[in-house]
Protein backbone atom coordinates (compact mmCIF):
# COMPACT_ATOMS: atom_id res chain seq x y z
CA UNK A 1 0.00 0.00 0.00
CA UNK A 2 2.78 2.54 1.16
CA UNK A 3 4.77 1.09 -2.03
CA UNK A 4 2.38 1.80 -4.50
CA UNK A 5 1.47 5.32 -2.75
CA UNK A 6 5.13 6.07 -3.26
CA UNK A 7 5.65 5.03 -6.70
CA UNK A 8 2.29 7.03 -7.57
CA UNK A 9 3.86 9.96 -6.10
CA UNK A 10 7.21 9.50 -7.94
CA UNK A 11 5.65 8.98 -11.69
CA UNK A 12 3.30 11.78 -10.71
CA UNK A 13 6.16 14.18 -10.06
CA UNK A 14 7.95 12.54 -12.78
CA UNK A 15 5.28 13.28 -15.52
CA UNK A 16 4.90 16.84 -14.05
CA UNK A 17 8.29 17.83 -14.13
CA UNK A 18 8.33 16.78 -18.05
CA UNK A 19 4.80 18.82 -18.48
CA UNK A 20 6.92 22.09 -16.35
CA UNK A 21 9.82 21.43 -18.99
CA UNK A 22 7.26 21.42 -21.80
CA UNK A 23 5.52 24.07 -21.01
CA UNK A 24 8.90 26.33 -20.34
CA UNK A 25 10.31 25.38 -24.36
CA UNK A 26 6.25 26.73 -25.72
CA UNK A 27 7.28 30.09 -23.44
CA UNK A 28 10.12 30.93 -23.27
CA UNK A 29 11.54 33.30 -26.70
CA UNK A 30 15.16 32.41 -27.36
CA UNK A 31 16.79 29.46 -28.20
CA UNK A 32 19.41 29.70 -25.27
CA UNK A 33 16.50 29.76 -22.78
CA UNK A 34 14.45 26.69 -24.29
CA UNK A 35 17.14 24.88 -24.34
CA UNK A 36 17.68 25.23 -20.23
CA UNK A 37 14.22 23.73 -20.31
CA UNK A 38 14.98 20.32 -22.73
CA UNK A 39 17.80 19.76 -20.39
CA UNK A 40 15.83 19.77 -17.37
CA UNK A 41 13.74 17.73 -18.84
CA UNK A 42 15.66 15.01 -19.74
CA UNK A 43 17.12 14.46 -16.40
CA UNK A 44 14.71 15.18 -13.39
CA UNK A 45 11.41 13.58 -15.19
CA UNK A 46 13.73 10.07 -16.51
CA UNK A 47 14.99 9.76 -13.28
CA UNK A 48 11.71 10.29 -11.11
CA UNK A 49 10.41 7.86 -13.31
CA UNK A 50 13.14 5.28 -13.11
CA UNK A 51 13.21 5.71 -9.09
CA UNK A 52 9.45 4.38 -9.04
CA UNK A 53 10.32 1.61 -11.49
CA UNK A 54 12.34 0.75 -8.99
CA UNK A 55 10.82 0.70 -6.19
CA UNK A 56 7.94 -1.17 -7.82
CA UNK A 57 10.33 -3.94 -9.24
CA UNK A 58 12.89 -3.49 -6.90
CA UNK A 59 16.52 -2.09 -7.93
CA UNK A 60 17.95 -5.76 -9.23
CA UNK A 61 15.38 -6.87 -12.07
CA UNK A 62 15.64 -6.73 -15.07
CA UNK A 63 12.86 -3.71 -15.42
CA UNK A 64 14.90 -1.95 -12.86
CA UNK A 65 18.51 -2.01 -14.14
CA UNK A 66 16.66 -1.18 -17.61
CA UNK A 67 15.10 1.97 -16.36
CA UNK A 68 18.13 3.22 -14.15
CA UNK A 69 19.96 2.63 -18.00
CA UNK A 70 18.02 4.87 -19.63
CA UNK A 71 17.76 7.93 -17.22
CA UNK A 72 21.40 7.82 -17.10
CA UNK A 73 21.82 7.40 -21.14
CA UNK A 74 19.23 10.33 -21.15
CA UNK A 75 20.86 12.30 -18.48
CA UNK A 76 24.75 12.25 -19.96
CA UNK A 77 23.32 11.94 -23.56
CA UNK A 78 21.32 15.12 -22.51
CA UNK A 79 24.66 17.07 -21.25
CA UNK A 80 26.22 16.52 -24.70
CA UNK A 81 23.91 17.37 -26.56
CA UNK A 82 23.22 20.75 -25.06
CA UNK A 83 26.78 21.74 -25.54
CA UNK A 84 26.32 21.34 -28.82
CA UNK A 85 23.52 22.82 -29.78
CA UNK A 86 24.66 25.57 -27.21
CA UNK A 87 27.69 25.76 -29.26
CA UNK A 88 25.74 26.21 -32.46
CA UNK A 89 23.48 28.69 -31.38
CA UNK A 90 26.08 31.02 -29.80
CA UNK A 91 28.14 30.27 -33.30
CA UNK A 92 25.28 31.26 -35.28
CA UNK A 93 24.23 34.17 -33.32
CA UNK A 94 27.38 35.94 -33.07
CA UNK A 95 29.34 34.59 -36.34
CA UNK A 96 31.88 33.11 -34.01
CA UNK A 97 32.74 31.41 -30.10
CA UNK A 98 34.48 34.56 -28.68
CA UNK A 99 33.12 36.82 -25.69
CA UNK A 100 31.69 40.53 -27.16
CA UNK A 101 33.62 43.27 -25.59
CA UNK A 102 30.25 43.74 -23.75
CA UNK A 103 30.53 40.89 -22.26
CA UNK A 104 34.36 41.17 -21.03
CA UNK A 105 33.71 44.14 -19.78
CA UNK A 106 30.29 42.66 -17.45
CA UNK A 107 32.63 39.46 -16.21
CA UNK B 1 -5.68 2.10 -17.13
CA UNK B 2 -2.96 3.21 -14.25
CA UNK B 3 -0.94 5.94 -13.47
CA UNK B 4 1.98 4.63 -15.87
CA UNK B 5 -0.47 4.47 -18.79
CA UNK B 6 -2.17 7.62 -17.78
CA UNK B 7 1.34 9.14 -17.54
CA UNK B 8 2.14 8.00 -20.68
CA UNK B 9 -0.80 9.72 -22.10
CA UNK B 10 -0.40 12.88 -20.75
CA UNK B 11 3.24 12.81 -22.30
CA UNK B 12 2.06 11.83 -25.46
CA UNK B 13 -0.36 15.21 -25.71
CA UNK B 14 2.57 16.86 -24.05
CA UNK B 15 4.02 16.31 -27.58
CA UNK B 16 1.69 18.83 -29.09
CA UNK B 17 3.52 22.00 -28.04
CA UNK B 18 6.70 20.60 -29.12
CA UNK B 19 4.72 20.12 -32.33
CA UNK B 20 3.72 23.86 -32.49
CA UNK B 21 7.40 25.15 -31.80
CA UNK B 22 8.85 22.84 -33.97
CA UNK B 23 6.30 24.03 -37.34
CA UNK B 24 6.31 28.38 -35.77
CA UNK B 25 10.03 29.02 -34.56
CA UNK B 26 13.16 29.25 -35.84
CA UNK B 27 15.28 26.45 -37.09
CA UNK B 28 17.92 26.21 -33.99
CA UNK B 29 14.50 26.74 -31.46
CA UNK B 30 13.22 24.10 -33.85
CA UNK B 31 16.07 21.86 -32.78
CA UNK B 32 15.47 22.21 -29.27
CA UNK B 33 12.17 21.66 -29.74
CA UNK B 34 12.89 18.29 -31.39
CA UNK B 35 15.45 17.05 -28.55
CA UNK B 36 12.38 17.74 -25.71
CA UNK B 37 10.33 15.76 -27.84
CA UNK B 38 12.43 12.66 -28.28
CA UNK B 39 12.98 13.04 -24.71
CA UNK B 40 9.26 13.18 -23.81
CA UNK B 41 8.76 10.61 -26.41
CA UNK B 42 11.38 8.12 -24.52
CA UNK B 43 10.25 8.50 -21.00
CA UNK B 44 6.54 7.87 -22.63
CA UNK B 45 7.75 4.54 -23.72
CA UNK B 46 9.23 3.67 -20.42
CA UNK B 47 5.76 4.45 -19.00
CA UNK B 48 3.98 2.60 -21.36
CA UNK B 49 6.81 -0.85 -20.87
CA UNK B 50 6.18 -0.50 -17.78
CA UNK B 51 2.37 0.01 -17.49
CA UNK B 52 2.23 -3.30 -19.36
CA UNK B 53 4.64 -4.71 -17.88
CA UNK B 54 6.24 -6.65 -20.38
CA UNK B 55 10.16 -6.11 -20.06
CA UNK B 56 11.20 -6.82 -23.06
CA UNK B 57 9.59 -3.32 -24.55
CA UNK B 58 11.96 -1.75 -21.97
CA UNK B 59 14.55 -2.26 -25.29
CA UNK B 60 12.59 0.53 -27.05
CA UNK B 61 13.36 3.13 -24.95
CA UNK B 62 16.59 2.52 -24.26
CA UNK B 63 17.07 2.01 -28.34
CA UNK B 64 15.43 5.82 -28.70
CA UNK B 65 17.80 7.27 -25.62
CA UNK B 66 20.55 6.59 -27.38
CA UNK B 67 19.14 7.48 -30.89
CA UNK B 68 18.36 10.87 -29.51
CA UNK B 69 22.25 11.78 -28.81
CA UNK B 70 23.18 10.50 -32.16
CA UNK B 71 20.21 12.56 -33.95
CA UNK B 72 20.81 15.50 -33.01
CA UNK B 73 24.33 15.52 -33.03
CA UNK B 74 24.04 14.91 -36.85
CA UNK B 75 21.79 18.33 -37.03
CA UNK B 76 24.10 20.17 -35.54
CA UNK B 77 26.74 19.04 -37.74
CA UNK B 78 24.62 20.22 -40.39
CA UNK B 79 23.35 23.30 -39.21
CA UNK B 80 26.84 24.36 -38.48
CA UNK B 81 27.44 23.80 -42.16
CA UNK B 82 24.60 25.41 -43.37
CA UNK B 83 24.38 29.35 -44.51
CA UNK B 84 21.75 31.95 -42.33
Amino acid sequence: MTRDLIVDVLVTGGVAAELVCCLGVLAMRSAIDRLHYAGAAATLGPALVAAAVCVREGLVSSQGLNSLLIAVLLAFGSAAVAGATARLIRFRQQRGLESTPAERERA
Amino acid sequence: MNVWLIGATVLLAALLPCGVVLLREPILDALVALELATTLATVALLLLAEGYHRSSYFAVPIVLAFLNVVGVLIFVRFLADRRL
